[in-house]
């Protein structure tokens, strides 16, 4: 191309002809074929598309519940309630403890109340959990504690007195504080 | 897959599937403009092939992170541009790079001497002259004044996507392109190239 027939300046239009040659021309023929030979080379051999990634994860998922459910001890079922469920567990599940009425002024305030109460009202009957007071809850509980320990009689005279301790007078030396200079300050 | 009519943003879709050949006809589209990025950046041929090879297979791995909030292009731009400044900061490069100058030169001067039909062998030779004064103030301008010029003369890359290349708005780099102008005009003026093209 003769630059010096463009319209333009001469100089613009030699450095935007340069310009362009120095960025000319393209990769080496079969550069498409060396780019996906190497990808194909880099691809591990074990890698799907994620769909297929996201069907095997939830299908591991799966199996490992179904394991889980299986090999589950039956005894360390946990049942809140229920007539058939073990006695100690349903012993302990309502473990609530209602707090005490609040003296304020005078007045005793009852303690709010909580809403499992009034869950007959809202026809919700059979989820109502009996209520047992905490004295009878705390009876049970012990009647199941083991029984105490039998101990032969402890003879406390027979400890040593320990010997007396004593401490001298303590020394204390005098501190002497100056002003800190201004060249101290942080 | 015929891909003749299909778009980027599909050829992508297909690539992500691992359709190979889908990505293939990306490579095929755009290697053309990742290429002249990275020569703009590198001015070394073999380096530029090599860091347009890398953003194909970065580009290809990455795939799955491109959203289109930018074209495909626009986006393997990017990546090219980035691997080809990571080139060119490193220093067995940059030895390369000046170790092999001369030799650029005088491609330099062999390509002037055949692209060059001057009227007159007095208007030949000053034009190769003026030529080689070009690429030496090219080469010496400011890497961020000489890669706005450098890829605005390309003819492969809008201002957009320079703008996105090189992250600066668009008034930035054609600010830019026109200071290198401007700075190589005062170079060669100041060398007397001017005088001679007159």
């Amino acid at each position: 191309m003769d630059i010096w027939s463009d319209d333009r300046d001469p100089i613009d239009a030699a450095i935007d002809d340069v310009a362009r040659r120095m960025t000319g021309g393209g990769p080496q023929a079969g550069f498409t074929a060396r780019v996906l030979a190497r990808i194909e080379g880099a691809r591990p051999p074990w890698r799907v598309s994620p769909r297929w990634s996201a069907l095997a994860a939830t299908a591991a998922l799966v199996v490992i519940a179904a394991m889980a459910y299986h090999w589950w001890p039956a005894d360390r079922k946990f049942t809140i309630s229920g007539p058939a469920g073990d006695s100690r567990l349903n012993q302990t599940a309502p473990a609530r403890i209602e707090p005490a009425p609040v003296a304020q002024g005078g007045i005793v305030h009852a303690p709010p109340q909580p809403a499992t109460r009034n869950s007959e009202a809202h026809g919700g009957s059979e989820r109502t959990r009996p209520i047992t007071p905490p004295m009878a809850l705390f009876s049970e509980v012990d009647a199941l504690a083991p029984s105490g320990l039998e101990l032969g009689r402890l003879d406390v005279d027979r400890i040593a007195q320990p010997d007396p301790i004593t401490i001298d007078r303590l020394e204390t030396f005098s501190i002497a504080l100056e002003p800190i200079g201004e060249g101290d300050r942080p | 897959m015929s891909t003749v009519c299909v778009d980027d943003a599909d050829l992508v879709e297909h690539a992500r599937q691992g359709d190979a050949a889908a990505f293939g006809e990306l490579i095929d589209r755009h290697r053309s403009a990742v290429f002249r990025a990275a020569f703009a950046a590198l001015g070394s041929h073999a380096d530029a092939e090599d860091a347009a090879q890398d953003a194909f297979f970065l580009a290809y791995r990455r795939l799955d992170s491109f959203r289109g909030r930018a074209s495909f292009k626009t986006w393997l731009l990017t990546i090219a541009w980035r691997q080809a400044i990571n080139r060119r900061r490193s220093l067995a490069r940059l030895w390369r790079h000046l170790t092999v100058s001369w030799r650029d030169d005088r491609a330099g001067v062999v390509l002037a001497e055949i692209a060059a039909p001057g009227p007159t062998p007095e208007t030949a030779a000053a034009d190769k002259q003026l030529r080689i004064a070009i690429r030496r103030a090219i080469r010496r301008l400011s890497p961020t004044l000489r890669d706005a010029l450098l890829l605005a003369q390309s003819g492969e890359h809008t201002y957009e996507e320079i703008s996105v290349m090189l992250d600066a708005p668009v008034g930035t780099v054609k600010w830019r392109v026109s200071e290198a102008r401007r700075r190589l005009r005062k170079q060669l003026i100041s060398n007397g190239h001017v005088g001679i093209a007159r």
